[in-house]
């Protein structure tokens, strides 16, 4: 039998399935959040080892 | 919905209990950056600073905290933040697409309550250190010499007691003592690095030999330093993806752990680098007295002392409510002032037996590392790679093993036994005890290789052996 709570956790997974059929889910990581947290690693790593590494 | 029930509900999922909706999360770019800059600017950045000078010089050591802390926090963050941050669970709950739901209780086990444990008991004998230095200094002692003994350990058993209290009266006391400890941390780290440059010119500084390098080769001691703040980075695994769930989605769950965590922390030890290398010990609680003289010496001691209960009160809270999510009914029905007591008597013992965890926690820190970077490279592979950033969220809330995420009786052996190889990888190129290492520690660290192997073989055996029995729910591609 069905408890508020099951019905409590249905109506919020229900609510994500929602946004994801529909393509809703706000402030996804795109290509250019991934390339840009690359690159910032890349250049402060890259950038300090030159600096201060061996 | 009536209103008291839809504020149950609210609390339930803020607590980690269900997933919270994206109107109940809380913060925005900045709030988590604060709140995540709060956590990072702690004491535990003093002594890792401090520690980097043993191998180092400043000049090397600055670099390493950079590299070290940057790689660390990005790989933490997209193992962690993304999918928390995108379907607001629980990181423990998350976990169980990964290693299924007795697999996230076991990591919740070894990952959470060994290095909470041991952060508890390393920052309590910071406390009491800090007491007991502050006392010499009054009495116009040397508090170099009153590192150790009976006051320390009274001091470090009572830091302990009053973070439980604190913690069993609830995140409001918590939430008060952030207020004031975070900005103060701030201000104590200029007021530091203004005496410092004071005595010392940059360059001057940069060209001090490091304190107590343990090999002759520089481009060994220098991985070293980069491998402790890698692990470092990485010791935020634990903690920073139920942070994330409170925030209003993706993007914001991730970015500001690059200017929060890794910038702050960075700051922190930075101050504690030169501090150490520019007076020729790497303990903060010797050098902040050494540096300010006896009026800046108590004022910084008796602050750093109580900092310290706000870096336990955080990790102690964030712990026990991990530890309901991942624990039995029999756990879950003990008060909340019980639970959080049994938490501390592992590191009331190790305060009262050994002590001398206080000066060999960055080997401490780096054996977390083993963990948290083999924990990190299965999150990446199995959420990005295997499951295309999609997850069963009713497979997630589902209780028993009959569901997508059951796996075998509650355990995912792929994700397991690549735990298992990473940590192998990890303690074989680099031993955090003895500090041996292979060539190749000197070019890779030892917490990528340890981060890749792991994905390596979680993809493999997940291809090989869980697919094909139909566990796990995976897409059919890739």
């Amino acid at each position: 039998m069905s408890t508020a709570w099951d019905d409590e956790i249905e109506r919020r997974i229900r609510v994500y399935e929602e946004l994801e059929q529909n393509g809703g889910i706000a402030g996804r990581l795109g290509m250019v959040d991934y390339t840009a947290l690359v690159a910032m690693v890349v250049v402060l790593a890259g950038g300090f080892w030159a600096w201060g590494g061996i | 919905m009536a209103a008291t029930e839809d504020r149950d509900y609210r609390l339930a999922a803020e607590r980690g209990d269900l997933p919270l909706l994206p109107s109940e999360r809380l913060w925005g770019f900045w709030e988590f950056t604060y709140a995540n800059s709060a956590l990072a600017i702690a004491t535990w950045a003093f002594l890792i600073g401090g520690a980097v000078g043993l191998f180092v010089g400043p000049r090397e050591g600055i670099a390493a905290i950079v590299i070290g802390n940057v790689i660390g926090v990005a790989i933490t963050a997209l193992a962690t933040c993304v999918a928390t941050g995108r379907y607001g669970l629980e990181q423990f709950v998350f976990l169980r697409s990964a290693f299924g739901g007795n697999g996230s209780r076991l990591v919740y086990v070894l990952a959470v309550i060994v290095l909470t444990m041991g952060w508890l008991a390393v920052l309590g004998l910071m406390f009491g250190r800090s007491i007991s230095g502050l006392g010499a200094l009054i009495e116009g002692g040397d508090p170099a010499a009153a590192t150790s003994g009976g006051a320390v350990t009274i001091a470090g058993v009572g830091a302990i007691l009053l973070t439980w209290f604190i913690v069993a009266k609830g995140p409001t006391s918590i939430k008060f003592f952030n207020m004031i400890v975070s900005p103060a941390l701030v201000i104590l780290m200029i007021v530091m690095m203004w005496l410092i440059l004071s005595e010392r010119s940059f360059s001057e500084l940069m060209s001090l030999p490091p304190l107590d390098p343990p090999f002759d080769s520089r481009a060994a001691n220098f991985m070293i330093a980069v491998e402790v703040n890698i692990a470092a980075g990485m010791s935020w695994w634990p903690y920073i993806g139920n942070l994330a769930r409170l925030t209003r989605n993706e993007r914001v769950a991730v970015w500001p752990n690059l200017i929060g965590i890794f910038a702050a922390a960075a700051l922190g030890e930075v101050v504690g680098l030169l501090a150490a290398v520019a007076l020729g010990n790497s303990d903060p609680t010797i050098w902040m007295a050494q540096i300010g003289g006896v009026a800046v010496g108590v004022i910084a001691l008796g602050f750093v002392a109580f900092a310290n209960i706000t870096s336990m009160a955080n990790i102690l809270y964030t712990s026990v409510i991990g530890l309901r999510q991942v624990s039995t009914d029999a756990i879950r029905r003990l008060r909340w002032e019980v639970l959080c007591l049994v938490f501390c008597l592992i590191p009331l013992g190790l305060v009262l037996f050994t002590p001398g965890v206080y000066d060999g926690f960055f080997r401490f820190l780096v054996w977390t590392s083993a963990l948290n970077s083999a924990l990190a490279g299965i999150g990446l592979a199995d959420y990005f790679y295997l499951r295309r950033q999609r997850l069963d969220m009713r497979a997630l809330f589902t209780p028993g093993h009959d569901h997508a995420y059951g796996f075998w009786h509650g355990y995912n052996p792929a994700g397991l036994v690549a735990l298992a190889v990473g940590v192998l990888v990890y303690v074989v190129i680099f031993n955090p005890q003895t500090l041996d290492h292979l060539p190749v520690f000197v070019w890779l660290s030892a917490s990528i290789p340890s981060c890749v192997a792991a994905a390596l073989v979680h993809v493999a055996l997940t291809k090989a052996i869980t697919q094909p029995r139909g566990w796990g729910g995976y897409p059919r591609k890739p």
